[in-house]
Formats: C-alpha cells, structure tokens, sequence
C-alpha cells in the first residue's frame, strides 16, 4: 500500500478485513512477512505511535465520556490535533458528556473518526467507519476524509461494503477473501479495464470475439438485447479498441466503464468458483515489489504502477512518503493469510 | 449520599467495640472506591470541552493504574466490609458461622471474577489505544503488590482488634496467599490457547509449598520466600504472556 493514498478494504462478511486492519495496527500477531514502516507491526512502538484504528469494532474505553477519550487521546499521540478534534466535534454533533457506550451507532462511528483524525497519525485504518451514521453524516465523513488528505497527507486504509459511495474517495483496491488477496490496483484502472458493452447479442459477440479471447465476466440478455461486461486487465490496450470496434458497429453497441462496485461484482461471480476448487494450489494473490510495496501477481506489475504514475502526472497524490515521512510504502505484506484469520 | 451517612452510622452504632477498627478501614476504601468511580460529567453536547479527572489524563494512569489500584481496593476493601457485616448476622441474627463461611467464600471468588474482568478491560483498552504490551505488563506487576500489602495490613489489624498475639502464621500466610492471588488473577484473565497452563502451573506451585508447610518439611519464612520468588518470576515472565494474549477474545472471565 502506496503511502498518502486511500486504500478501500472489501470483501465478503468474514473475509478476515477487521483482523486484517488489527495485524497492520499491531494489535494482533501475524503469520508470514508483514511489515508496516518497513518494521514487523506486532507490538512494536515505532508502528504503534504512527498508526491509528478506529470503527465501532475496535471500540474505545467504554465507561468513559468522550471528551475524556479525546483528553486521553491527547496525551497518548503527540501528534495530537486538539482544534481538529473541537471541529469535528461540532460536526458530527458529537455529545461529549456522554459515555461512549451510551451513544447510538452511529455517534460511536463519529466518535472514532474524531479520534483517528484529531490523532494525526501516519497510518489511519478505518474499519467500516460510516456504521450507523445517517445520510448528512455520511456526508460529512466523506468529507472529512477528503479534508484529512488535504490537510495532512497521510495513508488511509478503510475497509467497506459501501463501494457506491466510496468509489469517489478510493485511490485503490484491495479485495480480500477468506484470508487471500484476490484483487488489487487502482480504482481508475479497475474502471477502465473492466468494461460493460451493450446491444444486439450478435454484435457484442462480434465486438468481443474482434478483441481477441477476451474474459467475459459476466453476461445477461435482455428483451433489449445483450449486456456483457468483459475484463481487460490482462491486456489493457484493448481498451481504445474496445471503444473503436463498437463505433464501427454504427452505434449499435455502446461500450461504458463500470463503477467500481460493477466490477467487482462481476469479478466476485467470475473468480469465486474456480478460485474455491483449487484454493490449495491458488498461489498468493501478490509479489514483493522491488521497493517493498505490494503488486497484485494477476494484473502485473505495470498496472500498479501506471495508476500510480496517473496520480503523480496530476499531482494528486505523491507515490511515497518525502521529507520527514516514512521514506517508502506503510505497508507491505507477503504470503498468504493465515486461513484462521477470517 | 445521606442516605448511605445514615446507613453506616447506624451500622457503627450496632458493630461490636472490638471490630469498630476494621469497620471504619473498610468504610474509608469503600467510600474511596466510590470517589474513583464518581462520574461527575455533564453533558456537552457538540462541544469538546476540557476534561477534569483527580487524576492526570493519561493512557498509563487511566487505563492501567486507575482501574487496577481500583480493583484491588475494592476486594480487599470488601472482604473486611464483608466480614462485618458477616460477623452481626452471626452474631444478631444467629446465622451458621459454617454458613457464614460458605457466604463469604462464594462471594470473594465472585469479587476475584469481577476484578479479573476489571484487569481484561483494562488489557483490552490498552492494546486498543496503541499501547506497548510491555508496559502494561511492568504497570500490572508493580501494582500487584497492593495485594500482599491489603493483605499483611488486614492480618495486623485482624490480629489487633481480636487481642489474638501476633504470630509469624498470621501475616506469613495472608501475604503469600495474596501474592499468589495476584499472579493467577492477571494470569487466568491472559490465558490463551497457549499460555492456558501458565496459572495452573502457579496455582500448582502455590498448593505444593502449602502441602510442604502444612506437613512440616517447610518453615513458615520459605512460604513467603516462596511467594516472593513466584511473584518475581511473574513479574520476569509477564511480558512474554501478555504478548501471547488475544485482547477480547482471551481470559477466564470471558
């Protein structure tokens, strides 16, 4: 994981997500070679003090009211943001006075994302931190990520079901199955690679079978016709011949992107038959990059890197930490999870 | 607040002469007790507004110290509290002192479950906040003392209020039998699949030095040289454990 991006965590329920951000948190040992910081996480100091977890699953004290878990907070990071802390407060209507298991929800959501962002740590792992909040802060949460990378770049990585929404907010993605990686890479290229075409099913059959053996994803016909969401991840330059093979059809098959929550439904359909009958030889779903990040084994290398060098070309985002941050990825991780993770 | 006044005025005025002494001892913890525990916030509500504590706001005293030295006072505050009011039943209302025994039995080993979960919350908050096992572990062993020493400050006073001669036996064993109290509580509240043996292995221990002593083939003083060497090697090992621990998920009092 890039440093100063946001990383979406999915996966199925039981997926092993939580136990994952626990291990990248230090708070749970791990099996194989992680580290975090370019150090191994488990109860090591130079990772606990950069790194922050927040999400109704890993709840806060309790007994205690929140202003003395911010107060407390407060000693615990030096990194400590307490004007911060007093907006975002205000923002999400936070009680103070109360105990924290005495607020709904949602409250106790916003409650751990005040903490996580008014930490002003390095690494912030967010564990489905929207539970429980209503629309207008949902809202306001998507913004106060947005903010929190404009104010203070950092590595987010957040584990979600809500890929509709969060697509906006993603730099990459992480699909993780009991325990196994199965999909990684920028959202942009997910997008782009994984396209949908639609019209009469013998011209898409005709446009897919012009690109080459292309994977079929997913296929539905229609009384209007055919829908057939084809993955070019393997052979990305397919894509303009995608688009120019469907306008000489004469605009009887219309080619679109997927949203990222498209795309990995279909990917979902298409992988997790195969993928369960050979789940003892299925090799790990990553490599060791050279600088120590994480390169998805099924899409190669280039693809995690031209995404990457989209984002630099427009100075959205740095690849890696400068200055006095971590010169290099947060996070990395080799060999499979442990399969008692999920 | 009055009410409570009222009550323990009325429960001095009925305590035998002779036990006034632990009365008030278990009075003053208890009533400390209930300072730690007072919750005196309001409500804010959108407003962080500083927080105010007796003491300071940090994860070490708040989620180690705070919590632990609490723990300890309210069973060695309560075991005398508990004795008390045990002894006037005896006494007014003519319980079974056998019976007696039984009672206080059962809910000082309920008291020890209950401080247990005290020590998992506290072990499960800390690892939550980021913090390093390590020092959980050194915070959690120098407090342990508090439990030998409620116990060497019961046995004196016990002896002193009964007119009993203070013997070596009477502060020898309370003292080691609250050390050990202190190495199984932590141990048994950390026991995981693999350290499940750890506290049986000093229970086990703790039962063999008393057989010894019981049967004659150890002196008093090497039951408490015994217990300090246990505790110590608790102390030395403690680290290790709680690095095995899974917070949430371990422990006896799960």
């Amino acid at each position: 994981m890039t440093t100063d991006l946001i990383h979406g965590l999915i996966g199925p329920n039981g997926a092993g997500k939580t136990t994952l951000l626990r291990v990248l948190a230090g708070q749970l040992r791990s099996e194989g070679d992680l580290t975090v910081f370019g150090e191994r996480p488990f109860d090591n100091p130079e990772v606990l003090d950069r790194a922050v977890l927040a999400g109704i699953d890993a709840p806060l004290p309790a007994s205690w009211p929140v202003r003395k878990i911010l107060a407390v907070g407060s000693a615990r990071h030096v990194t400590w943001d307490a004007d911060r802390a007093e907006e975002l407060v205000t923002r999400f209507d936070l009680p103070t006075g109360r105990n924290y298991s005495e607020l709904s929800r949602g409250q106790k959501s916003a409650a751990s994302l005040v903490f996580a962002c008014a930490s002003g740590c390095e690494l912030m792992l967010l564990d489905e931190p929207y539970l429980g909040l209503d629309t207008a802060k949902r809202e306001a949460f998507y913004r106060t990520i947005r903010e929190e990378m404009e104010r203070l770049p950092r590595t987010i990585t957040m584990s979600t079901h809500h890929l509709h929404e969060s697509e906006r907010l993603l730099d990459t993605v992480l699909y993780l199955e009991d325990g196994h990686l199965t999909l990684a890479g920028p959202v942009e290229d997910l997008a782009e690679q994984i396209l949908e075409l639609t019209g009469p099913a013998e011209e898409v059959n005709r446009v897919i079978s012009r690109l080459g053996n292309v994977p079929e994803l997913r296929r539905e016909d229609m009384s209007i016709g055919r829908r057939s969401i084809i993955d070019l991840r393997a052979t990305p330059e397919r894509a303009d011949a995608a688009f120019d093979t469907a306008r000489q059809t004469g605009g009887k098959v219309r080619v679109s992107e997927v949203t990222l929550e498209q795309a990995v439904l279909a990917l979902e359909v298409i992988t997790d038959e195969p993928r369960r009958r050979q789940r003892p030889t299925v090799p790990t779903a990553h490599a060791h990059r050279r600088d120590g990040g994480v390169t998805p084994r099924g899409t190669g290398d280039p693809v995690v890197r031209r995404g990457l060098r989209r984002r630099i070309r427009t100075g959205r985002h740095g690849m890696v930490g400068g200055g006095n941050r971590t010169p290099g990825p947060p996070c990395s991780h080799a060999g499979a999870l442990p399969g008692d993770w999920a | 607040m009055i009410v409570l006044l009222l009550l323990a005025v009325v429960m001095w005025s009925l305590t035998p002469i002779h036990i006034q002494p632990v009365f008030l001892l278990g009075l003053v913890v208890g009533g400390g007790i209930a300072l730690l525990r007072k919750d005196g916030a309001h409500q804010h509500r959108g407003q962080a507004m500083p927080e105010r504590s007796r003491f300071p706001l940090t994860p070490v005293v708040q989620m180690i110290r705070e919590p632990q030295v609490t723990a300890w006072a309210f069973l060695w505050g309560g075991a005398p509290v508990l004795v008390i009011v045990l002894g006037l039943l005896v006494r007014y209302a003519r319980l079974e002192s056998d019976l007696a025994g039984i009672f206080f039995t059962v809910v000082f080993v309920q008291g020890v479950f209950v401080i247990m979960g005290e020590f998992g919350r506290s072990f499960r908050e800390w690892v939550g906040f980021g913090g390093h096992r390590a020092v959980w572990a050194r915070e959690t062993a120098v407090i342990g003392f508090i439990s030998p020493v409620c116990a060497l400050v019961l046995g004196v006073l016990a002896a002193l209020v009964s007119g009993q001669l203070l013997t070596t036996e009477m502060v020898v064993v309370p003292v080691a039998g609250a050390l050990l109290l202190a190495i199984v509580v932590v141990l048994a509240e950390l026991a995981s699949g693999r350290t499940w043996w750890v506290p049986i292995a000093y229970v086990g221990a703790g039962v063999g030095v008393v057989v010894l002593w019981a049967t004659g083939h150890l002196p008093v003083g090497m039951v408490l040289a015994s217990g300090i060497v246990l505790y110590l090697l608790h102390a030395l090992t403690l680290p290790a454990v709680a690095r095995q621990a899974v917070p949430g998920s371990s422990g006896a009092s799960a």
